[in-house]
C-alpha cells in the first residue's frame, strides 16, 4: 500500500477531511483518535491489508507516520 | 440418545435505555456515531429489585405458559449467569423452587459470559447422551447494568440485561442435533473484561472504591465492570475466524452447507468485520441487537429466537453458533434444527 492510500484510509477512519493529515500529525492532538477509532483502525488493517496488529503496537504510535511505519512492518 | 432443542424464548426487562436517552444525558458523547458503530438503539435495564433469577423465572414461565413444555417433565436445570442473586445459594436451586420443578431435578449454575450458551448446549448434550437427563432447561440470565458505572461510555452504550430459556430433550435421532463442539480458553485475557471487586480476592466494603477517569473520559471504579475494548476486539479478530473454521472442520461441513451463522452479538461493527473476513454473505449472518444490545450469554439464544420467528431457521436448517468473550473464552457448535416447533412467545 502507498502512503497516500494509507492516509486516505486513516482520514476516513478518524473522520478527518481529505488531505488534512500530515505525517508529523500527533495522534494525541486528534480529537477523533479515541478507543472507537482505534478499534476501527485494527479492523481496517485486518480487512484491507491483512494485518493483525496488537493493541499495544497501536497505542505506542505517537504520529501518523508511526502508524504508517507499523503497517509497513506487517 | 441425542439432545435436541425443542423451544427457545427470551424476556427483556421493562425499562428501556435508548440512544436518545444517552445523547440527552451525555451531550459530549458522540452518541450517533456510537449508535451507528454498535447497531444498538435500545438496551433493557433491570429494575432495582430485579435480579438474574427474576428474569430467568420470567423466561421459563413464558415457556410453560405457551403450553408446549410441562414443568413436571423437567429433570435438569442449567443456569448460566455472571450476575447471580447471591454467591450462594446457587441460582438454579432458587429457580427449581420458584418454578415448581420436581425435587428430582438436577440443578447447577455455571459462570461464563458470551461463550456460555454454547457451553450450556455442550453440557446438555453430555448430560442427555450419558443418560443423566432427558428434559432439560438451559437458562441464561444477566444484569450487567447493576455493575456498570453510568458515566462509562465503553460499556453503558453496549450492554443490556436479558434472560433466555431453551428447552432441550432426549431424542432417538440417528445423529446428534447438537455438535460437534469446539472450545477454547486463554486466561491471559481475563483482565480485559473484569469486575475487580466483589469476590473474595478483593471484597466489596461499605466504602465505595475510588472513581477513576480513563484517557477516553470514562468513569468507573473497581466496583464496576471494566472492558478493554481494544484488547477484546483484537482477541475476537484473532480467535473467532479460527473458531468458525475449526467447528466446520470438526463437523465435516463447509460454510456453503450452513444456512445461518449466529455469532455472539457483541456489536454490529464486530459482526460485520467477522462476516467480511470469513466472506459470509449478509443473508447468512444474524444481527439481532438493535432492540436489546449486547446481552452477553443471552445474545446467541436471542438471535436464534429471532431467526426462528423470521423463518430463517426451519426444520433441516444447519446453524453455526460461535460465542466468544470474557475469560477469554470461546465455543462453537453446529445446530441442526429438527423441530417443527419454533421460538415461542
Amino acid at each position: 500500500m502507498t502512503y497516500a492510500e494509507f492516509v486516505a484510509a486513516l482520514e476516513e477512519t478518524v473522520e478527518a477531511p481529505v488531505g488534512s493529515l500530515v505525517a508529523t500529525q500527533k495522534l494525541e492532538d486528534l480529537d477523533t483518535w479515541d478507543s472507537v477509532s482505534m478499534v476501527n483502525f485494527l479492523a481496517l488493517a485486518d480487512e484491507k491489508w491483512g494485518l493483525h496488529l496488537a493493541p499495544h503496537q497501536l497505542t505506542s504510535c505517537a504520529t501518523v507516520d508511526d502508524l504508517f511505519q507499523l503497517t509497513q512492518k506487517g | 440418545m441425542n439432545a435436541a432443542i425443542r423451544a427457545v424464548d427470551y424476556v427483556l426487562p421493562q425499562e428501556v435505555l435508548t440512544t436518545n436517552d444517552l445523547a440527552a444525558k451525555y451531550p459530549d458523547w458522540n452518541v450517533p456515531k456510537i449508535d451507528e458503530q454498535t447497531g444498538i438503539h435500545e438496551r433493557h435495564i433491570a429494575g432495582p429489585e430485579e435480579c438474574a433469577s427474576d428474569l430467568g423465572a420470567a423466561a421459563a414461565e413464558k415457556l410453560f405458559s405457551s403450553g408446549i413444555c410441562q414443568r413436571e417433565s423437567i429433570d435438569y436445570l442449567l443456569v448460566c449467569t455472571q450476575t447471580p442473586d447471591y454467591f450462594l445459594p446457587t441460582t438454579a436451586c432458587l429457580l427449581q423452587d420458584r418454578l415448581g420443578l420436581p425435587r428430582s431435578t438436577g440443578a447447577l449454575d455455571f459462570n461464563l459470559g458470551s461463550s456460555g450458551y454454547v457451553y450450556g448446549l455442550g453440557l446438555a448434550q453430555g448430560l442427555i447422551a450419558s443418560g443423566q437427563a432427558t428434559s432439560l432447561l438451559l437458562i441464561t440470565a444477566d444484569t450487567y447494568s447493576k455493575i456498570i458505572h453510568p458515566a462509562d461510555r465503553s460499556v453503558r452504550t453496549i450492554f443490556g440485561d436479558a434472560a433466555t430459556v431453551t428447552w432441550i430433550t432426549a431424542e432417538t435421532t440417528e445423529r446428534p442435533s447438537l455438535g460437534p463442539f469446539v472450545y477454547g480458553t486463554d486466561g491471559r485475557g481475563g483482565q480485559d473484561l473484569m469486575l475487580r471487586r466483589g469476590g473474595f480476592r478483593n471484597t466489596r466494603s461499605a466504602d465505595r472504591a475510588p472513581e477513576e477517569h480513563d484517557s477516553s473520559g470514562n468513569i468507573r471504579s473497581a466496583d464496576h465492570l471494566y472492558m478493554n475494548g481494544l484488547e477484546i476486539f483484537s482477541f475476537v479478530v484473532r480467535v473467532a475466524p479460527r473458531l468458525v473454521k475449526d467447528t466446520l472442520a470438526k463437523a465435516g461441513l463447509s460454510l456453503e452447507d450452513i444456512d445461518l451463522v449466529i455469532f455472539h452479538q457483541a456489536n454490529r461493527m464486530m459482526l460485520e468485520h467477522l462476516r467480511k473476513s470469513l466472506r459470509i454473505p449478509p443473508e447468512k449472518v444474524s444481527i439481532a441487537l438493535a432492540h436489546c444490545g449486547n446481552t452477553a450469554t443471552s445474545s446467541i439464544p436471542i438471535a436464534l429466537c429471532e431467526a426462528l420467528r423470521e423463518n430463517r431457521v426451519r426444520p433441516g436448517s444447519k446453524v453455526l453458533l460461535a460465542g466468544f468473550g470474557g475469560g477469554s473464552s470461546w465455543a462453537g457448535t453446529v445446530l441442526r434444527w429438527t423441530q417443527p416447533v419454533t421460538g415461542v412467545g
